[in-house]
């Protein structure tokens, strides 16, 4: 084809390139069109030309209008987000020095089915390039060579370093607790003549953390270290808890309860016991839940004291340690201080209690098992126990010492953070503070990229605080590239079969809601799943979106279901309740807002979510090309189950979330 | 693996994210160029990325990073374009021949329109510049953008043309001048 017999004049020529590649640009390339273009371009130098300029110049316009939306984003990392020095501009004389330009002949006319080959470029030295035969060589997420398969490197040797870690702690704790064990066989041994213990009296000390409670009541607590406020009503051995002022109480799986009054620092040791470093306790068993009753074993030794057959460990003792002494209940109630200069108090309003002295000296807890270091307290009386391990024992005074028998009735509990089989993970963005968002259920942590800021106030739930995404790495509203973030890593526990995925958002005033990923593991496709807000062409509405397997090629489908709700109406100053479903049964989807259904959409029944191991993140999608950052709060609880909810339970749960917003709020009334 | 290997890799990682970042924008426009459509350039640029990644082993250090990429970039497309065999819409080999040429010949035709474009925006009269920050910033169809100001969608079409034939001589100038000024 002779260019000039068929080509239009100049205009023409441009406008019609101009139609032609902008409607290639915006998907409404006929199929003529197609023909057209492609004969312009391959047959006419001033038309490629003017089709590149065009290209080009579209590149740039997007970039200049929208800088944070697509993926020629050149001054960030891929990977690392950080920034990056632009490529220089050259200018047209400045062409002259740089390298040679790529001739024409540098490109071959390759048939795709020529692989493997070299790729030579004889104006330029080039390295060889073996490229893998037709189609493309997935590359394993597993391998080294993937940016996944780098990342799952980098959090398997995380994960080496906190086993190792772990299994420290495991070493300290266990040695911990038999040394607390020693101390409660010294105890008996010293008081096997009294028929208060017997042989083997040891502490079943476990290697794992099991759960040896729960939160029973929360009255005004404030905590003093976000870092131990209880996020779940479970207690596994081992949590600490630091409360700056309040109640709460924690009920033993034995049965025993014990009362903090804040301020204090206090750990649950074992499911017998815990370490109260400084404030105050009361410990009690309620009547005819731990029945005292001293029986022969077969030995011939009398057995410790056995209590109730409602209590789900048989554990005789019930222990407070403290920094000056160990504290045993034989099965009553007592109130226990400890002062600042680590003098401990005991008062006893039941029962018998054994007191012992530790030398604090001796830093391995090592007793003095000498009379004077060991005391019987009974019903009235107060031991006194100093640093220098000097017992003191007098009668309880008539005038109270502030320590609190029962809970105020209307204590709120922690209803919001329960345990079920489904729960895979739990955040509640909680912390307040730092840059790790740690699991509330689940084992899994959050690293807070780039400048995602904690907020001083939350949803319901967790009215005091939340994390605010400014988008970009500056935390401002105008340059949002995608940077603030929080990455979770790359988990299949994360896209089970069926899913359930809730959390909270709020808006703030004047932002564009263009396409932002609010969170999901999501990458390229196909993704797994994801939150965001739809394209402005979509009219800006929430979408909830899964990926599932199919049964044609690519094998692989979407389904998104949109709501009404769109980002003008989330910038109503309030939070709101997101969750969405999805079924693999029916393979239906399901899109919740403030626990009412928004919108479904179905997949053939069946299909598992796809759970291509993508990072999960809080605030943008796992690849920067079509970021879109989210830009806003996002609060917790955030949980992902792996079940679908049915509307009740979306409902349900949303209800609980603002009950227990009220009952908090009630109880800062007070 | 040992440390040092491991130090290794780091490195080599972190000098493929900053080559990537030095030129992932051009390959970009290289790719979007072969295969004018948003969405699927997005797709192949994510996968040329992956590619580049895998075989950044076979990159040599101090060649042109961009040239290589574009190269990858081109045979994955290729490679695309044999699998949508029955995609009445896919263009004619010698259509990807002729761009990956042209584009090689001048690559740094991108850079040097972005900035002359830059000014030559700020030139425009208030409506025009709005017709193309609704259009390339908030991806609004050019059905969207006539309805919106009342007009058919030709003169809206038009409309968008001439504006970027506006801008597209006024880049011309800024260039010559540049150009003259040096």
């Amino acid at each position: 084809m002779t260019p000039d017999s068929h080509l239009p004049d100049a205009d023409e020529k441009g406008f019609e390139i101009y139609r032609l590649a902008s409607a290639a640009l915006s998907g409404e390339l006929t199929e003529a069109d197609a023909q057209r273009l492609s004969q312009l371009v391959a047959d006419d130098a001033e038309a490629r030309r003017l089709y590149l300029e065009f290209i080009c110049d579209a590149c740039n316009l997007r970039v200049l209008f929208t800088p944070t939306s697509h993926s020629p984003t050149p001054t960030t990392c891929p990977s690392t987000g950080e920034a990056e020095p632009a490529s220089p501009s050259p200018t047209r004389s400045s062409l002259s020095s740089l390298p040679p330009p790529i001739v024409n002949s540098t490109v071959p006319a390759v048939k795709p089915m020529d692989f493997p080959m070299e790729f030579s470029m004889p104006s330029v030295q080039r390295p060889k390039i073996v490229l893998d035969p037709l189609p493309p060589k997935v590359i394993p997420w597993y391998s080294l060579n993937s940016p996944v398969g780098l990342s799952l490197i980098s959090y398997t040797l995380g994960a080496i370093i906190m086993l190792i870690g772990l299994g420290l702690g495991a070493v300290v704790y266990v040695t911990h607790t038999t040394e607390i064990a020693a101390r409660w066989a010294a105890i008996e041994d010293g008081a096997a003549g009294e028929g208060l213990s017997g042989a083997g009296a040891t502490i079943p000390h476990k290697e794992k953390h099991p759960y040896v409670g729960r939160i029973s009541g929360m009255v005004d607590c404030q905590w003093a270290d976000p870092y131990l406020i209880p996020v779940n009503p479970r207690i596994r051995q081992g949590t600490k808890f630091a409360l700056e002022s309040g109640l709460m109480e924690i009920t033993y799986t034995t049965g025993a309860k014990v009362i903090l009054q804040g301020p204090c620092t206090y750990e649950v040791e074992s499911p017998h016991g815990g370490y109260l470093a400084i404030g105050k306790l009361t410990a009690s068993v309620a009547s005819g839940q731990w029945p005292v009753a001293s029986k022969k074993s077969a030995g011939g030794k009398s057995l410790k004291p056995e209590h109730s057959p409602l209590a789900t460990n048989h554990s005789p003792l019930f222990t407070v340690r403290t920094p000056t002494a160990i504290i045993t209940d034989l099965g009553t109630e007592f109130g226990v201080e400890v002062d600042a200069e680590g003098v401990s108090r005991t008062e006893i309003y039941s029962g018998t209690v054994i007191a012992v002295a530790l030398e604090t000296s001796d830093k391995s807890l090592t007793s003095v098992n000498g009379a004077e270091k060991k005391v019987h307290l009974t019903v009235g009386q107060v031991g006194v126990i100093t640093r220098d391990a000097k017992i003191t024992v007098y009668d309880l005074p008539k005038e109270t010492s502030g320590f609190v028998h029962l809970m105020p009735s209307e204590s709120a509990k922690p209803i919001l953070v329960e345990e079920p089989a489904s729960l895979i993970a739990q955040w509640n963005l909680a912390e307040g503070m730092g840059k790790v968002l740690y699991p509330a259920v689940g084992r899994y942590g959050g690293r807070m990229q780039g400048n995602v800021v904690w907020q001083k106030s939350g949803p319901p739930a967790v009215p005091q605080t939340s994390l605010w995404f400014g988008g970009g790495s500056q935390g401002t509203k105008d340059k949002a590239t995608g940077t603030d973030f929080v990455n979770f890593g790359p988990w299949d526990e994360f896209s089970p079969a069926s899913i359930t995925v809730g959390f909270w958002a709020k808006a703030e005033e004047n932002v564009k809601y263009e396409a932002m990923a609010m969170l999901g593991k999501y990458s390229i496709k196909p993704g797994s799943w994801e939150f965001g807000w739809s394209l402005p062409q979509f009219g800006c509405k929430l979408f909830w979106r899964v990926f599932v397997a199919a049964s044609e090629p690519p094998y692989w489908k979407w389904l998104t279901a949109r709501s009404n709700f769109t980002g003008e109406d989330f910038q109503d100053g309030n939070w709101h309740f997101i969750a969405g479903t999805y079924d693999q049964a029916s393979g239906i989807m399901a899109l919740y807002l403030d626990g009412e259904l928004q919108a479904t959409e179905k997949a053939e029944p069946g299909r598992a979510l796809n759970s291509t191991p993508h990072d999960f993140n809080l605030g943008r999608r796992t690849y920067y090309g079509v970021p879109e950052p989210y830009r806003g709060y996002l609060g917790g609880p955030l949980f992902i189950r792996n079940r679908a909810f049915s509307p009740a339970e979306v409902k349900s749960y949303y209800q609980a979330c603002l009950r227990f917003g009220e009952t908090l709020r009630k109880a800062e009334r007070r | 693996m040992s440390q040092e290997s491991t130090s290794g890799r780091n490195d080599r990682t972190e000098e493929f994210l900053r080559l990537y970042g030095q030129h992932d924008r051009a390959l970009y426009a290289f790719i979007l160029a072969l295969v004018p459509n948003w969405a699927d350039a997005d797709d192949l640029a994510q996968e040329t990325r992956l590619r580049l990644w895998q075989q950044f082993d076979k990159y040599a250090e101090g060649t042109d990073f961009e040239a290589w990429a574009r190269s990858i970039a081109y045979y994955l497309i290729l490679a695309r374009r044999e699998k949508e065999a029955r995609n009445k819409l896919r263009f004619g080999l010698s259509f990807y021949q002729a761009v990956a040429k042209e584009y090689a010949a001048v690559p740094e035709l991108l850079f040097l329109r972005q900035k002359a474009l830059k000014r030559c925006v700020e030139k425009l009269e208030p409506q025009r510049r709005k017709l193309l920050e609704d259009y390339y910033g908030r991806g609004q169809s050019l059905r969207e953008i006539a309805a919106r100001l009342g007009r058919s969608y030709d003169a809206t079409r038009k409309a968008l043309y001439r504006t970027q034939r506006a801008l597209a001589d006024c880049i011309e100038l800024e260039l010559q001048q540049e150009e003259a000024e040096e």
